[in-house]
């Protein structure tokens, strides 16, 4: 074997070393415990394996939990809740992030370099500051009220902290630069000829910007949606500290089992469905996106 | 190739043989103590007197819920010599192998500590093997006075029909109400207004402090264990369910901060629910010795005091009350009248399965369903 094709191996092999050391075997650890049941001892719950007994006994494995799931309202109720605030958040990141990097993409090499530098700027400060940060300014008490108070456009304070208001607020404001910069690196690397060549054929800027610049930033949109979509689904802090009592996310539930009641096992299966919920889209979605290039070619 | 690969390989299991080796041979020696404690819950100076004295370094780690504490002992070996963490933890803790008995003739010191609390925490431990009781205090309301007022000149504050009855609550409801993000904490407390056992976990208890808590809950603003100590001081919150501490804890903060407030506390009158957190020594601690050594100093009543005197908790060193400062020990929020030492119910907490309707239970007041 020469130099080059160990290199080759090399390469091929470390991402999927990262994989397997990273992903699968932790993945394999909580699958095992989610079919254990929950016990007094440590670890608190069951193992599958039990070599002390009998061999046809030896193995144990139950399905309670995902049962269990299955039949109590709160998790669905969860999921559905955790499901509906992070779609709408990554639509609100959208939104505000694409003008961004649409701007950033077309200001000069100057300005543009300066805009960069400003996205990255807030992750300096720790993410569970800039969140505490937030509490200081929505509450009763907080700058924005005491600005509305002042000028007196408001009487009575309003109730901005501890809504689902502030969760989306934390949410939007903690994710965007995760939207923003892989949209950047798409827009920036559009040939901007191609729109001038459609409006040159009479093309009205939007036009342009329906039928030109936006198909071509779908790769961007959709590497930016998933970037805020999938640490949004199981957001624990900001609902956590921004969040009213009706902000029940899946992130919180899961928190509760596992730390509140000590269920492990039951925590697990809790996580495996939300894994599920975003394994299953995304390879739907590879699948048909693949199916897209061979066509292609 | 082959066999430059093989020699690194053995040359790497040398050093390893040799590093396990040489570890093994300082651990018997080695002047350390791990130390897992409550953050904000000891002395500016406890820390460093002690190192001083003994030549001992403790390497000081603090957790802010108990539940973490109680999640890192079930995952074992964490290395912690000396564990603080509430009683009521400790019978399922004791029974899963988590802890080992405390070496009583290394604890010269245990002699100051209060029998009356003792008593009450060999309701968790019996015969006091495990534990040695550390701070103490009562669960109940923190609340603002002048907001209070304000709104409900004459509140009843020491009843718990103050915090249970919707028509008073709701008038409070404006200027803000928290409840303790915990089923141990809170659903005792309702059981209890019930007429109930405390530690009940019975369907038709259970279902009825829900409905009671449910009544409530549209005038609570929101289940924490911590951001009360914020929101308290900030009159972001008038009235929070808390641990009396909290409520000292509260006081300093808004006092640090230059904030004029008038805060109180009070038991809610009817079966009083407390808690002990105890040192504990995890049975896989690496410095058992050296663990013994910390807790025994720990016991001693100037250095509990001083440690009284500056996180405004209660200790349960009987010896020690006459060192703390008076404005400490003469607050009946923090040091009750003895009798509520006597009446302390302290929570259970039961194996998950058990647990499961109660933290069910819980699950359903703080979402609604």
């Amino acid at each position: 074997m020469n130099r080059d094709d160990l290199w080759r191996r090399f390469v091929i092999v470390t991402p999927y070393l990262w994989l397997l050391m990273f992903f699968l075997i932790p993945f394999g650890l909580v699958l095992k415990i989610s079919f254990a049941d929950p016990i007094v001892a440590m670890p608190p719950f069951t193992s599958l394996f039990d070599f002390n007994k009998a061999p046809g006994e030896s193995f144990y494995a139950t399905l309670d939990n995902y049962r269990f799931l299955l039949k109590d309202d709160l998790y669905r109720i969860s999921y559905l809740k955790s499901l509906k605030i992070a779609f709408f958040s990554t639509c609100l990141c959208l939104l505000v992030g694409y003008p961004i990097a649409y701007a950033i993409a077309r200001a000069s090499p100057v300005w543009r370099n300066m805009f960069l530098f400003l996205i990255i700027l807030p992750f300096w400060i720790s993410f569970l500051l800039r969140v505490y940060a937030w509490m200081g300014i929505l509450s009763t008490n907080g700058v924005i009220n005491n600005l509305l108070l002042s000028i007196g456009l408001i009487e009575q304070p309003l109730q901005l902290l501890y809504t689902d208001f502030s969760v989306y607020l934390g949410i939007v404001y903690s994710y965007l630069p995760f939207m923003v910069l892989p949209l950047y690196a798409t827009l920036a690397k559009l040939d901007f000829d191609l729109n001038d060549a459609a409006a040159d054929l009479g093309a009205k800027p939007l036009t342009v910007f329906r039928d030109v610049t936006l198909p071509l930033s779908i790769p961007g949109i959709i590497s930016g949606s998933l970037l805020v979509f999938i640490p949004a689904l199981g957001e624990f802090v900001i609902p956590a500290l921004l969040g009213g009592l009706d902000s029940l996310m899946i992130g919180r539930t899961l928190y509760d089992e596992f730390f509140g009641n000590r269920d492990w096992p039951l925590a697990s299966a809790v996580a495996i469905i939300l894994l599920l919920m975003l394994v299953v889209p995304m390879m739907v979605f590879q699948h048909y996106q693949l199916r897209e290039t061979d066509q292609r070619e | 190739m082959v066999s430059n690969f093989n020699v690194a390989v053995k040359r790497i299991l040398a050093l390893l043989a040799l590093s396990c080796f040489l570890g093994g041979l300082r651990a018997a020696e080695e002047k350390i103590v791990n130390f897992y404690n409550w953050a904000d819950y000891i002395g500016p100076t406890t820390i460093a007197d002690f190192e001083k004295e003994f030549g001992i370094k403790v390497n000081y780690d603090i957790y802010d819920t108990a539940e973490i504490v109680d999640a890192k002992l079930m995952a074992g070996r964490t290395g912690y010599d000396v564990v603080v963490h509430a009683a009521s933890y400790s019978a399922r803790l004791t029974e899963a192998g988590i802890y080992q008995p405390l070496d009583k003739s290394k604890l010269d010191n245990w002699k100051h500590l209060d029998p009356d609390i003792l008593r009450v925490v060999a309701r968790f431990d019996p015969g006091n093997r495990y534990a040695a009781p550390y701070t103490w205090g009562t669960t109940g309301v923190s609340y603002n006075i002048d907001m209070l007022r304000e709104r409900m000149p004459d509140v009843p504050l020491e009843t718990a029909d103050f915090f249970f009855k919707p028509e008073i609550i709701s008038r409070f409801a404006d200027c803000g109400v928290t409840m303790l993000d915990s089923p141990i904490d809170a659903l005792p407390m309702a059981l209890t207004y019930l007429g109930y056992p405390d530690n009940s976990i019975e369907p038709n208890h259970l279902g009825e402090a829900e409905r009671l808590i449910k009544s409530i809950r549209p005038y609570i603003k929101y289940f924490s264990s911590a951001k009360m100590l914020i929101d308290l001081p900030n009159k972001e919150v008038c009235v929070a369910m808390s641990w009396s501490g909290d409520y000292s804890v509260a006081r300093t903060r808004a006092r640090e901060a230059g904030i004029d407030i008038n805060l109180g506390y009070s038991m809610l009158e009817k079966g009083i629910s407390g808690w002990v957190d105890n040192l504990f020594i995890p049975s896989d601690a690496p410095h058992p010795d050296n663990a013994h050594i910390l807790i025994n100093y720990l016991l001693r009543p100037e250095v509990i005091a001083s440690v009284s005197n500056f996180v405004g908790y209660a200790n349960c060193n009987r010896s020690a009350t006459a060192l703390v400062d008076p404005k400490v020990a003469n607050d009946p929020a923090i040091y009750p009248a003895d009798d509520v030492k006597r009446r302390l119910n302290l929570s259970l907490v039961y194996s998950p399965k058990v647990e499961r309707p109660r933290s069910r239970t819980w699950m359903r007041v703080k979402s609604g369903l």
